[in-house]
């Protein structure tokens, strides 16, 4: 069908016809400036036209309101030849005058003169006329449309010199056109508003409206206003769908019966046919169902907008042209065959998706986004047609069935024919490659499908990838996962479920991270189903573990499926052993299942190490029906209380110091690691794993919020745990214990839960649990003392601290004492004879632990005894005792000091030739009761007299206080020193303690007596012997006497005198010899410093070795005599010194 | 015969609130959608991601077809999404609805003892929602 304008000629017909074909051919040659209504965009139009000569019977339509724009001519031109201006006056204006009333009479102005000039006419004359029929007819017609006349050289004599006129005459022509197309336009407008109005009155028809509109539509698409005629189509199409919805079985609407036809035919749009206005005219004469009507408009409208580039916008129709037609042939209630309207929307949908498969840039993106829809709609399509002819998986088609696919083929219809590719080509659309085979249409592929359950499966996964790749390209992932939950189910129906596995999996990850927990429960159920089938028993396991946890389903279905974990649980060791890998895990998350709701330690703080920590789990089982867990372990891991940095020099190349840092929440355990140059500054700072390289602390997962199984598992070296548990529905407490082995501040990390060989691992406690700290004190025992006294009974304490360790019911501690010291366990003081009996101490004392408890603190009475020294030795008494407690392997010494009681010391006297002894008791420390002191020698020829008075009563002596006994000693003249050098003399006492008053213990001291002859006799005397005065020179005479015979010859003597009474004048020391003499004087001054009763000066005697004699001694040497081996018996004589005053009297 | 599921989603794409309203037996109901509105409302989240940028107007009105059912989504400022999936146009009615429902969200958000993002429990917004469900989407 050609749209072309129509442009009517009057007069002169012969000449314009032979004009007609330049005229018509030109037209198109160029584009005019069409300046439009209303404030319109100008726009450069492409006219073409076509000529009829003119016909009143036009006018007439056009008069009565029953014309179309398409029919309706837009030009009105009168062609004449006339040159002579007289017989223009004649005949032509008269002509002229007729026509251009008949055009105003039907209310057209859209009128052409058109005067044909010939050139050899002006030249034959030989003269130039006033005015010329130009003039003539402007003059009389043109008033008031000066533009509307015109001349033209005739082209067929003068063709070069008519060029220009020619082309004038065209440009005028496109201008009037375009000008009427402006008027006509308008008109046609109000027409067409004026049919609208009128839609309720009975007898209108919707399909005459229908075409005048179209009419309109037609025009602006020849027009090259693709918009414009699209907004025609969008008219007609929305008030198409309102007279259906809204009065669908309104009787007035007697038009709608011609489109209630049945669907016996159902093809589907076609975008490339040959004869676009195939549809028109069976619209127009034989009448079209419903759905060929509709299928007429979108193509229609998809033409428009493939005109305009716009391909997005007919995938963005596409689906809402499906819906409304769906919902109209429901609503006139149509018959149609079950399944035709699926052949149709996927027919439909396969024949936009051709065409947006070649759109190209920059409508690509655009067109996924509205085509990933598109292709779910298809599969969705397909998967009906195929469910209603047999053709899913598993189904064999019957008779019926087959009968049904016959009758659908049939009613698909053949393709129509399409147009040329080189007629179809254009630059807008992708040019397909010359090697690819040209690609099926839709019904013929779906002709396919229907044809073979294996085409129908090839056709529906092809789909299916399609439908879910788009969605992904466009980024709608939710609704790829919802595809991939129909392919999986496909796939499951294929007998293929490790290829559904995936999808399920994929859309569970999905709606557990954002706990949409319905619809999980949903795609948990249809898991199970795969996993069934696949024969993963540990996966099914697991699935219908979490299914019977589900809360959102049925009773029957949770516990249907609790059976099935439980009776799979049985056979889940034996297919563990046969697979094992890390991708079937025996574990999975513990919070899908239970739901921790508290843990508490039970123990008091701080636990013991080596006692049992006790804790109280309280969990809730969400399972319909009682489990029995084999394990429940909760453990826990040390709670790093700061970071601890170690700063530390290492060069570039050794190993860079790892400080461990551990974190106390759950994190990743993490370690600094810093790394420092020589010169102490930072080189670099990191950040590495702590964990061992045997664990793998990350494993590779989808980036989603939830994991469908634990990816961490916390380190389980110290966990508490509870076995053989019967865990019922609801809430369950569960005592776990476990021993307390290492000491720190520790803290509870995550809970497992074991049935079978199936593990719940815990992702996070939901809370922050409590620490508890194991702590361990060693148990200790000390002696406890003062100052301790050897001799007597003393008091010491032993004082055990159990500490953490538990003692045994026979446990004891041995004391094993030095030397000489005895112990003994405190007695009570009423027990009077045991006290006093020193044979109740030992050397050897077990002490026992009765009914001793951790952390309990007990103080032992004790007492010890040790023996006073027999002679001066050292100021301290030292001894230990040992301990071996039971809490240790090696004995622990402890230092014991003793100082001595009491201390005894002789001396020797002598008067004459006559020897005493001396014996001085000084208490020490303690307070004492001494009596019956002797001395004893048992060398014969010696004999000791004692000299002290007989005492009844005893001394009492305590601290710096001293008790002198006497004794002479008289030694046989017969024995001389020659034959007793020493004499052994042993001094005896015994001694009580004020507290123990009848215990009586003896202390001895030996003492030795050397040099106890009488060597040289001293006397001194001084003259005057009566009366000195002060300062006054007296002499003192000296005799030294040889008393028994000794090898000592010369002698030394020295005055020692005080410097505040004596003054020596003179010589104050000499030596002498007594070699061959009895006895020596010496004379010597001296003189007195002070009055009174002055002592006489003290004289030394020493024996004395002259140096020189020898040739290795070359000093003398002077070495005084002991007491005992000299007398001087002036020694405590005075003399009586008065003042020099008196003697000036 | 019409059908609408309502849903509010939180922040975390997690399901706050669900409410069907339907003229159709319940049983029926049941049987013949088995969960299909719940996937469509999941999978028109991403849709309304993309919408939300687009426009400056709370109501995103209709986003999504998918067979018969249409989805319409309304999105509060702080992306707090109301959804519904329906299957017969009733553009008024669900404009309104969402007025009203979003004044009751926001009333019950007051609630001291309510969190955001944790599923809507309160009788009185059970209430409310019933009421105007009743009022703008069945009649």
């Amino acid at each position: 069908m050609q749209i072309k304008p129509i442009i009517t000629y009057s007069g002169s017909c012969p000449l314009f016809r032979s004009l007609e074909s330049q005229i018509l051919n030109a037209i198109p040659l160029d584009t005019c400036e069409w300046r439009r209504t209303f404030q319109r965009p100008t726009k450069h139009v492409r006219l073409e036209a076509q000529a009829q000569q003119f016909n009143v019977a036009a006018l007439e339509k056009y008069k009565q309101g029953d014309w179309s724009i398409l029919e309706h001519p837009i030009l009105h031109i009168f062609v004449t030849e006339c040159n002579d201006v007289d017989t223009y006056k004649a005949t032509i204006r008269e002509a002229i005058d007729i026509w251009l009333k008949t055009l105003t009479s039907y209310g057209v102005s859209d009128w052409m003169i058109l005067l044909v000039e010939t050139l050899d006419m002006r030249k034959t004359k030989n003269f130039m006329p006033r005015t010329t029929v130009l003039d003539k007819i402007r003059l009389d017609f043109g008033t008031k449309n000066d533009d509307r006349c015109i001349s033209v050289l005739n082209p067929a004599k003068f063709e070069q010199k008519s060029t220009e006129s020619f082309r004038c005459l065209v440009q005028r022509i496109r201008f009037l056109m375009l000008t009427s197309y402006n008027r006509n336009i308008v008109k046609y407008e109000e027409l067409i508003r004026s049919k609208r109005e009128k839609r309720n009155i009975e007898g209108w028809d919707f399909r005459q409206y229908f075409f005048m509109q179209e009419d309109l539509a037609l025009i602006f698409e020849k027009l090259e206003l693709p918009t414009e005629a699209l907004i025609q189509y969008d008219e007609l199409d929305a008030m198409f769908s309102q007279f259906i919805t809204h009065t669908g079985l309104n009787e007035k609407q007697q038009w709608l019966n011609h489109f209630r036809k049945p669907l016996d035919a159902f093809h589907g749009i076609c975008l490339t046919r040959a004869d676009k206005f195939e549809m028109r005219n069976k619209i127009r004469d034989e009448g079209v169902s419903l759905l060929e009507f509709r299928n007429y408009l979108f193509e229609r409208q998809a033409y428009l907008l493939l005109t305009c580039n716009d391909i997005p916008e007919i995938a963005k129709r596409l689906l809402n042209f499906l819906f409304s037609t769906l919902r109209e042939v429901e609503l006139i209630k149509l018959e149609c065959q079950e399944g035709a309207l699926c052949c149709w929307e996927f027919v439909c949908a396969l024949e936009v998706l051709q065409l947006c498969e070649q759109a190209m840039e920059p409508n690509e993106l655009t067109c996924f986004q509205h085509c990933a829809p598109i292709w779910n709609l298809a599969k969705d399509k397909l998967y009906e047609l195929g469910k209603l002819c047999g053709l899913l998986p598993g189904c064999t088609p019957t008779s019926e069935q087959l009968h049904i696919v016959v009758q659908l083929s049939s009613g698909i219809g053949d393709a129509p024919s399409e147009q040329h590719q080189f007629l179809q080509a254009t630059p807008q659309l992708r040019d397909r490659s010359p090697n690819r085979k040209p690609k099926k249409s839709g019904a013929e592929q779906l002709k396919e499908a229907l044809g073979s359950n294996q085409a129908f499966q090839k056709l529906y996964l092809e789909l299916a990838e399609l439908a879910i790749s788009t969605y992904k390209h466009v980024t709608r992932l939710r609704s790829a996962r919802l595809v991939g939950l129909d392919l999986g189910n496909f796939y499951c129906a294929l007998n293929e479920p490790h290829k559904a596995v995936g999808f399920f999996t994929d859309l569970l990850r999905e709606l557990k991270a954002e706990n949409w927990h319905m619809l999980s429960s949903q795609t948990l159920l249809e898991l199970a189903n795969c996993y069934r089938k696949m024969g993963d028993s540990l996966a099914y396991t697991k699935t219908c573990s979490s299914i019977s946890c589900c809360a959102e389903l049925e009773t029957l279905v949770r516990t249907f499926y609790f059976d099935e974990f439980l009776k799979s649980l049985k056979t889940l060791k034996t297919t563990l052993s046969a697979q094992p890998s890390i991708e079937n895990a025996n574990y999975c998350v513990l919070e899908d299942h239970f739901r921790i709701l508290d843990i508490e330690v039970v123990n008091q703080k701080p636990i013991i190490q080596d006692d049992y920590i006790l804790v109280q789990l309280k969990v809730e089982s969400l399972y319909p029906r009682g489990v029995v867990a084999e394990n429940v372990k909760l453990c826990y891991e040390l709670e790093a209380s700061s970071l601890e940095l170690a700063m530390e020099n290492v060069s570039l190349t050794a190993s860079p110091s790892t400080v461990k840092a551990k974190d106390t929440s759950s994190r990743l355990k993490v370690s600094l690691q810093l790394v420092y140059k020589q010169d102490n500054r930072l080189h670099s700072a990191a950040v590495a794993c702590d964990l061992p390289k045997s664990k793998q602390p990350v494993r590779r997962t989808s980036s989603t919020k939830r994991k469908l199984s634990p990816s961490v598992q916390a380190d389980f070296t110290n966990f508490v745990q509870a076995e053989n548990i019967a865990l019922q529905p609801g809430v369950n407490l569960i005592e776990m214990k476990a021993k307390a082995t290492r000491v720190g501040c520790w803290q509870f990390k995550q809970l497992c839960i074991s049935m079978s060989s199936l593990e719940f691992l815990s992702e996070q406690l939901p809370f922050m649990p409590a620490t508890f700290e194991i702590s361990t004190k060693p148990a200790s025992a000390t002696l406890e003392f003062k100052t301790l006294i050897a001799g007597i009974v003393q008091p010491i304490s032993l004082n055990v601290s159990g500490g953490s360790f538990i003692f045994p019911p026979d446990a004891k501690i041995t004391l094993r004492c030095s030397k000489n010291l005895r112990i003994r366990q405190a007695r009570n003081t009423d027990d009077e004879a045991a006290y006093n009996d020193d044979q109740s101490f030992e050397s050897t004392l077990q002490v026992p632990l009765v009914q001793f408890k951790s952390f309990e603190e007990r103080r032992i009475p004790l007492e010890v005894l040790t023996d006073m020294p027999g002679r001066k030795v050292s100021k301290h008494h030292e001894h230990h005792i040992a301990l071996n407690c039971p809490w240790s392997r090696t004995e622990l010494p402890i230092a014991v000091d003793f100082q001595p009681a009491m201390e005894a010391t002789c001396r020797l006297h002598t008067c004459g030739t006559q020897k005493f002894l001396q014996v001085i008791m000084k208490g020490m420390e303690a307070h004492l009761l001494l009596q019956h002191a002797q001395v004893k020698c048992d060398v014969p020829g010696v004999q000791l007299l004692d000299l002290n008075p007989e005492s009844q009563q005893p001394i009492e002596i305590y601290k710096s206080l001293t008790v002198t006994y006497l004794y002479e000693i008289q030694v046989e003249p017969l024995k001389t020193e020659h034959e007793l050098p020493v004499v052994k003399v042993h001094f005896v006492i015994k001694y009580a303690s004020l507290s123990q008053p009848d215990v009586w213990r003896t202390y001895g001291c030996a003492f030795d007596l050397v040099d106890y002859t009488t060597l040289f006799k001293l006397q001194a005397q001084l003259e005057p012997n009566e009366l000195c005065r002060l300062r006054t020179v007296c002499n003192m005479n000296l005799k030294i006497t040889k008393v028994h015979e000794n090898p000592y010859t010369d002698l030394m003597y020295e005055v020692l005198n005080d410097q505040n009474l004596w003054a020596v004048c003179g010589r104050s020391a000499g030596v002498v010899s007594m070699k061959d003499v009895d006895s020596h004087s010496i004379s010597l001054d001296v003189m007195p410093l002070s009055t009174g009763f002055l002592p006489m000066p003290s004289i030394r005697l020493s024996k004395y070795t002259a140096g020189g004699k020898s040739k290795t001694d070359g000093h003398s040497k002077v070495h005084p005599f002991p007491p005992g081996q000299v007398y001087n018996s002036t020694k405590s004589m005075q003399i009586h010194v008065i003042a020099s005053v008196a003697g000036d009297q | 015969m019409s059908t609408y599921y309502f849903v509010i989603v939180g922040q975390n794409d997690n399901p706050i609130y669900e409410k069907e309203f339907s003229t159709v037996n319940k049983e029926l109901r049941k049987e013949d959608h088995r969960h299909l509105t719940q996937f469509i409302a999941h999978a028109a989240l991403d849709l309304v991601d993309e919408h939300k940028w687009k426009t400056a107007n709370m109501q995103l009105k209709s986003i999504d077809r998918f067979n018969q059912w249409f989805v319409s989504a309304f999105i509060t400022a702080s992306q707090i999404r109301f959804i519904i999936v329906h299957d017969n146009k009733n553009d008024e009615g669900i404009k309104n609805f969402f007025n009203e429902m979003y004044d009751t969200y926001i009333k019950n958000s007051m609630n001291a003892f309510y969190r955001i993002n944790t599923p809507i429990k309160s009788p009185m917004f059970e209430k409310k929602s019933e009421i105007f469900g009743r009022k703008y989407l069945l009649s």
